[in-house]
């Protein structure tokens, strides 16, 4: 009791600190050690409850993970959605000369593909109940697509601008030359009826556009670049080898023009539609 | 009714418009030089080969029924060409034996010739402007040579469901 009392007053005092150094430096290093010691063997006891623990948590983030990826995905579907947008907009404001003032667009999703290697059609997600009817053009911000060929209720086939039995008037743009452009087996087109001239009316690279006449399409809309020229002396028109500007096979969205103003002739409907 | 049989009847009509529905959604993105293989043409030729014409015709069909239903071309085109393709192809089988190595690759090739040949044949006559020259060799033969491949691979497939829907024999 009176050692311990001495302790405390020397301690009190400070004139134990050497005695606490020294023995602070031994036992530090066995105080650690013990320590890591301890905190290993804690380990390994708790293994079982962490592991239990872990794959709670483990389920918890694959959970968060499915629904990140889900909200990923829904979040990319928007900003696509968003894009489309845009560019309906963009294509209504840059392009009322292509398509007029009152033009009504509707967008649609490519629901399916012809099942034969010799037809090109398309089967979008839009029918009668939205205004769709027989003729209408359909495009995409590249250009022509086709025209609406058959309508159901809640779908519609449009028959590509690749189809053997499709034909556009179209011009070629820095000559403005006009002939017909037509589908043809193998995903390809094919521009003829364009007059013969010694300095040629079209040359590879150079851009071919709707010309508008007869009004089922809208004038100056895309429809491909010149790939070939095929021209023959004997022949009274020339004939040139088109390279359509849409991929048709990576459609996912098209536009149905459920409006537009013809060539010449002020706000007159499309097939059988009023704006 | 044999469990089999019912699979048959009810189950044969929604696979093969299921495979429809396939075909104008899938095989679209599987093309090779803008040509699609054709499931429903290597599944009726399989199933032909395996059943004889009468149900070869028969499941030719209901697939091209299923595939007029979603086509964009003349309704019934698919129906028709189908059908001939089907017994066709269980005429094939009762030529050579099952087992032999060159009845599938003969059946599949001479079928997508028939199919293609009678689809243009039909489509001219509808108004389109096909000409032979212009798809024969863009479009039949390697549209032939894409359906062997995808025959070969469907052929066990079809065998498998034969085999597990086939109407038990009666013997003594």
């Amino acid at each position: 009791m009176l050692a311990s009392v001495i302790v405390l007053v020397l301690g009190w005092a400070g004139t134990l600190r050497p005695v606490e150094d020294g023995a602070s430096s031994v036992v530090v290093p066995v105080q650690y050690t013990m320590e890591r010691l301890m905190q290993g063997i804690n380990s390994i006891i708790e293994i079982p409850h962490d592991l239990q623990s872990m794959r709670a948590e483990n389920a918890q983030l694959k959970d968060q993970v499915d629904q990140l990826i889900y909200q990923v995905s829904m979040l990319r579907e928007i900003q696509i959605e968003n894009d489309n947008l845009r560019q309906l907009l963009n294509l209504k404001e840059q392009s009322p000369d292509i398509l007029g003032p009152n033009a009504d667009l509707l967008f649609a999703d490519v629901i399916g593909r012809d099942p034969s290697n010799l037809l090109r059609y398309l089967t979008i997600d839009r029918g009668s109940q939205d205004g769709i009817k027989p003729g209408m053009p359909v495009i995409t911000p590249r250009g022509l697509v086709g025209q609406i060929d058959e309508v159901r209720p809640n779908s519609a086939k449009v028959k590509l601008l690749t189809d053997p039995s499709s034909s556009v008037t179209a011009m070629v743009q820095r000559s403005r030359a006009t002939g017909s452009v037509q589908g043809q087996t193998g995903n390809s087109l094919v521009m003829n009826l364009l007059p013969q001239t010694e300095q040629g009316v079209a040359q590879v690279g150079d851009l071919i556009l709707t010309s508008g006449l007869g009004g089922s399409f809208p004038r100056h809309l895309l429809i491909g670049q010149v790939t070939e020229v095929r021209q023959r002396d004997v022949d009274m028109f020339q004939e040139v080898q088109v390279q359509p500007a849409v991929d048709y096979d990576q459609l996912e969205t098209v536009i149905v023009v459920r409006y537009f103003t013809p060539i010449g002739i002020e706000e007159t409907p499309t097939p059988g539609v009023s704006p | 009714m044999s469990k089999g049989t019912a699979i048959r009847v009810y189950l044969g009509p929604v696979l093969l418009l299921v495979l429809a529905l396939l075909q104008v959604t899938m095989m679209p993105r599987l093309t090779i030089a803008h040509l699609q293989p054709d499931l429903v043409l290597a599944t009726v030729v399989c199933w032909a080969l395996y059943n004889g014409p009468s149900h070869g015709a028969l499941s030719g069909f209901i697939g091209g029924l299923a595939l007029d239903m979603v086509s964009g071309g003349p309704f019934g085109m698919h129906t028709f060409v189908m059908s001939i393709v089907g017994a066709l192809a269980g005429f094939g089988a009762a030529l050579l034996p099952r087992e032999h190595f060159m009845l599938l690759p003969t059946v599949a090739v001479l079928c997508t010739l028939t199919q293609e040949g009678v689809s243009v044949w039909l489509l001219r006559a509808a108004g389109w402007p096909l000409q032979w020259g212009q798809i024969l060799l863009p479009v039949v033969i390697p549209a032939a040579i894409i359906n062997l491949f995808l025959t070969v691979l469907v052929y066990p497939l079809v065998g498998l469901l034969h085999r597990r829907t086939a109407p038990k024999e009666l013997g003594w």
